[in-house]
């Protein structure tokens, strides 16, 4: 029952991207779609179809991937069904890089992928930043984590401010598509790297299974069955950290999906991680790609903001899911 | 979960499956584009300082609506076949195919127009990349002076082989422009009006400077209350706009939709402006755009500060 | 045999135990008594490795705090007062008692036939796929017990892990404690009812700063009265010599 459940989502994932592929503001009939997968048709079909839409299609399940999955591990690592993977401060730092690298680098706007460069490296500073500040005491508890967090992004929010205002004029445009996010910027490149990120960041949060499961009934429960509980928390912290902001780096800071895919998938499969991690994954890639798919078609020859359709789909879903459990008790 | 030697051979395989994929797509893009690659024997050096190889001008995307009436205006507009969403001028613009807008470009678009050469904006880096990464030329823009404006619009001139027509309009240009300069330049400072140009109401945002409105009030022979502020377009305080007194109030429909909304203000009943009724709404494209508006913008400006000279 | 020596362990300002000292025997049960605040708790975790504490505990011959996490986990395993809610089945929280032995992605055959046999002998196996989130408060307690079970570890520490059954299950429960003890493993319980305590082979008696350690018929009218503060006049009053000593 639970093997035909998986396939189901497969399924309807594969599915899902074929619609993608075939979608788009140039139309190209389904036929030549195929033929340009297999490497027959000219070079623009070829180009538009495997390099902007594949890649397109690849980024959007890679980001889902991440997000859902990180979701998921920090929900339980801080046994927090409110805590999303932006928590500890990395949108703000990835924000705040981008306008880095646009504000200092002016020289540098040769520099290919320098905004992406900046907001990945820039979000991991974050973390080892509010990691420094809540080890200063000797051990490291999620609430000091917490605060840490609330803190480094409160003040890198203040400095994005600023920067903002002083040079509004000049970079507007990154900064609105940053806050926003969107996969336009997607090629085959990126998007097969962000998948590849992203898939590995998740098998090895996967390994992790037995800590989550024992971490999601308290410390002291993981603690008396074998867990470090400290080790578990950083290893899995690094994770998410590093294949959310991988993401982020190509797509901007896509929100609510990683707060609202791990309860979506908690209600279908339950509390037990090997399960829950793998279905925060594909409900994550599903989303964001259905999210992609509504963002070009919705209104023709625009395309909107992808953080706007994530909100609109996972809502009414999430209400609903709230209302049946309602209705249990 | 320990580091088992199991678990290192699964790490070493993910890791070989993200180097082969990576490098597979690598592959597959490098060929694309090797593919497109085509004859393009000119070179231009844009305003960003980069070297843009150009061939045949024949289907030209603008991607700021600065950049199509720029082209429009030099006699290159039926070569542009895609404007970016808010290109609305002249109305020729309004029925060419969109691609998208400063905040995200319709990429697939732009490609299946095939353009030989795409027009852009300084902001637009990401967009930039992207383009040139599918082997299309992108020549960008950027002016801050009317100095730039024309050397834009030469050089838009030179690559559409419409060198003759740039060249002409320049001249029309700044023969305007010096009409006007000419006659304001003798004007000693206390004639300079005080002129409060209003870009927003919530809050105040002006345009100081290194703004082209501020650079054509002192052209059209007033001062800008804002010329001293630290950015190009500040926030101004209530107080400082009031204490400043302006004389002349201008602003857009973009900001508000008819004059009394001002002049009702609390408290602005005793500026200089609201007084005399010298509240004025204009076409804000006329101002914002580096295009050769910019100089109906300036005439507009000149009018309203110095009708006594220029007209009304 | 777990050994341990001069088992000191403050909180800032606040001293809770103080140079304890005792060993016990495989098949050995301690009951540890005491008033609320006397550091019953804070013992378990010492033993358990989850608090900061001076002097030594060891089992046999391994000092419990220089062993891996997974290790010490083979050797002391604790039934919880209670944990966070989460919806986890019954099977799934015991399986987590294999947590120490389990391989990268999955639960082992043996895993699995321990987990069985944990529930089974506990008694929970019908209850097995009920999220824990609608069991009652027993039938919970008796799942950490099962948990602890299919640790298969060698020392057993209980934070009253009766006070929630009903008399058949407090008779399981024993029971089980009893064959575990016939197995040689060394069982450790905090209790407050004074008649479950009267099982165990040895008794300690824990008060700020004191202790008392010895076999179970040290349980008398006096101690009581000195470290549980517990008048046997009032006693005997209400409970018509309802413990005899």
């Amino acid at each position: 029952m639970e093997i035909s459940f998986l396939l189901i989502i497969f399924l309807l994932l594969l599915l899902s991207a074929i619609l993608a592929i075939s979608t788009g503001s140039a139309s190209i009939p389904p036929g030549d779609v195929v033929n340009a997968l297999l490497g027959n048709a000219d070079t623009l079909t070829k180009t538009i179809v495997i390099d902007l839409r594949l890649g397109r299609v690849l980024l959007a399940i890679g980001t889902g991937l991440a997000l859902g999955m990180s979701g998921c591990v920090v929900q339980s690592i801080f046994q927090n069904p409110l805590a999303e993977p932006y928590i500890l401060g990395i949108s703000a730092g990835s924000v705040l890089g981008v306008l880095l690298s646009l504000v200092f680098l002016s020289s540098f706007e040769h520099l290919k992928y320098s905004a992406q460069l900046f907001s990945f490296i820039f979000a991991l500073l974050t973390i080892v930043l509010v990691y420094r500040i809540a080890s200063v005491g000797g051990t490291i508890n999620p609430a000091t984590l917490l605060l840490g967090g609330i803190a480094i992004s409160a003040l890198f929010s203040a400095i994005t401010s600023y920067l903002i205002y002083t040079t509004f004029s000049k970079n507007i445009a990154t900064i609105l598509f940053w806050t926003m996010g969107g996969f336009w910027q997607a090629n085959l490149v990126s998007g097969i790297l962000v998948f590849v990120v992203a898939l590995i960041s998740g098998i090895c949060m996967l390994l992790f299974w037995r800590e989550l499961n024992a971490l999601s009934l308290g410390d002291h429960f993981a603690m008396n069955v074998g867990v470090d509980v400290s080790r578990a928390r950083t290893v899995l912290i690094a994770l998410v950290a590093f294949s959310v902001s991988f993401a982020v780096s190509f797509t901007g800071i896509i929100g609510f999906v990683g707060l609202v895919v791990p309860h979506i998938a908690r209600s279908i499969v339950g509390g037990e991680h090997k399960k829950l991690l793998v279905y925060s994954g594909l409900v994550g890639a599903l989303l964001l790609l259905w999210a992609d798919i509504l963002a070009r078609t919705l209104i023709y020859g625009e395309e909107l903001p992808v953080g706007i359709i994530t909100a609109l789909l996972g809502v009414p879903f999430f209400l609903y899911l709230l209302f049946r459990r309602r209705r249990l008790c | 979960m320990k580091l088992s030697g199991k678990l290192l051979v699964l790490i070493a395989v993910l890791v070989c499956i993200a180097v082969v994929s990576t490098g597979y797509a690598i592959f597959v893009t490098q060929t694309l584009q090797n593919e497109r690659e085509t004859g393009k024997s000119t070179t231009v050096l844009d305003d960003m300082g980069r070297i843009v190889h150009i061939g045949k001008v024949e289907r030209i995307i603008s991607t700021s609506p600065s950049n199509t009436e720029i082209l429009f205006a030099i006699g290159a507009g039926h070569l542009v076949v895609g404007v970016d969403n808010y290109s609305d001028y002249p109305s020729e613009a309004v029925n060419i195919t969109k691609v998208g807008d400063f905040i995200s470009l319709d990429v697939e678009r732009i490609v299946s127009l095939q353009p030989d050469v795409v027009f852009a904006y300084y902001g637009q880096k990401a967009g930039i990349e992207r383009l040139e990464a599918l082997g299309i030329s992108v020549v960008t823009f950027h002016a801050e002076t009317l100095n730039d404006i024309y050397h834009d619009i030469q050089l838009a001139g030179y690559i559409c082989g419409k060198t003759e027509n740039a060249t002409n309009l320049v001249a029309q240009l700044q023969q305007r422009v010096e009409d006007i300069r000419s006659k304001t330049q003798q004007l000693n400072d206390t004639q300079h009006p005080r002129v409060y140009y209003e870009l927003w109401n919530n809050p105040y945002m002006s345009a100081g400077p290194g703004s082209y409105i501020n650079d054509l009030i002192r052209i059209a022979g007033g001062t800008n209350i804002a010329a001293n502020a630290s950015k190009d377009y500040p926030i101004l305080s209530e107080e400082f706009i009031l204490s400043a007194n302006p004389d002349i109030i201008i602003t857009s429909s973009m900001n508000i939709d008819s004059p009394e909304k001002i002049m009702q203000r609390a408290g602005w009943q005793e500026i200089n402006a609201v007084k005399n009724h010298s509240v004025y709404m204009i076409d804000d494209n006329l101002v914002s755009r580096p295009g050769p508006r910019i100089v109906e913008g300036l005439e507009t400006l000149a009018k309203i500060i110095h009708p006594e000279i220029f007209g009304n | 045999m777990l050994t341990v020596k001069n088992l000191s362990v403050s909180y800032p300002n606040n001293p809770v135990l103080n140079d304890l000292n005792f060993v016990l025997k495989p098949g050995d049960f301690l009951a540890v008594l005491g008033k609320n605040g006397s550091g019953k708790t804070t013992l378990l975790r010492a033993i358990a490795g989850n608090v900061k504490y001076t002097g030594e505990i060891r089992y046999n011959d391994k000092v419990l705090t220089k062993l891996p996490r997974t290790e010490r986990a083979k050797i002391v395993g604790v039934v919880e007062q209670g944990m966070s809610p989460a919806p986890f089945s019954v099977y799934d929280v015991v399986c987590m008692g294999r947590t120490p032995y389990a391989r990268m992605f999955s639960w082992s055959m043996e895993d699995l036939k321990m987990v069985e046999h944990a529930l089974k002998k506990v008694g929970v196996w019908e209850l097995r796929n009920r999220l824990i989130t609608e069991i009652s408060a027993g039938e919970l307690q008796k799942t950490l017990i099962a948990k602890v079970l299919a640790q298969d570890v060698k020392i057993l520490l209980l934070d009253e892990p009766t006070s929630h059954l009903d008399l058949q299950a407090q008779l399981t429960a024993l029971s089980i404690i009893q064959q575990l003890r016939n197995e040689g493993k060394i069982i450790i319980g905090v209790f407050h009812d004074i008649n479950l305590a009267r099982i165990a082979s040895h008794v300690l008696f824990l008060a700020r700063g004191e202790y008392l350690f010895g076999k179970c018929s040290l349980i008398n009218e006096e101690h009581m009265r000195r470290y549980l503060g517990v008048d046997n006049q009032l006693l005997a009053q209400y409970l018509g010599g309802y413990v005899h000593v």
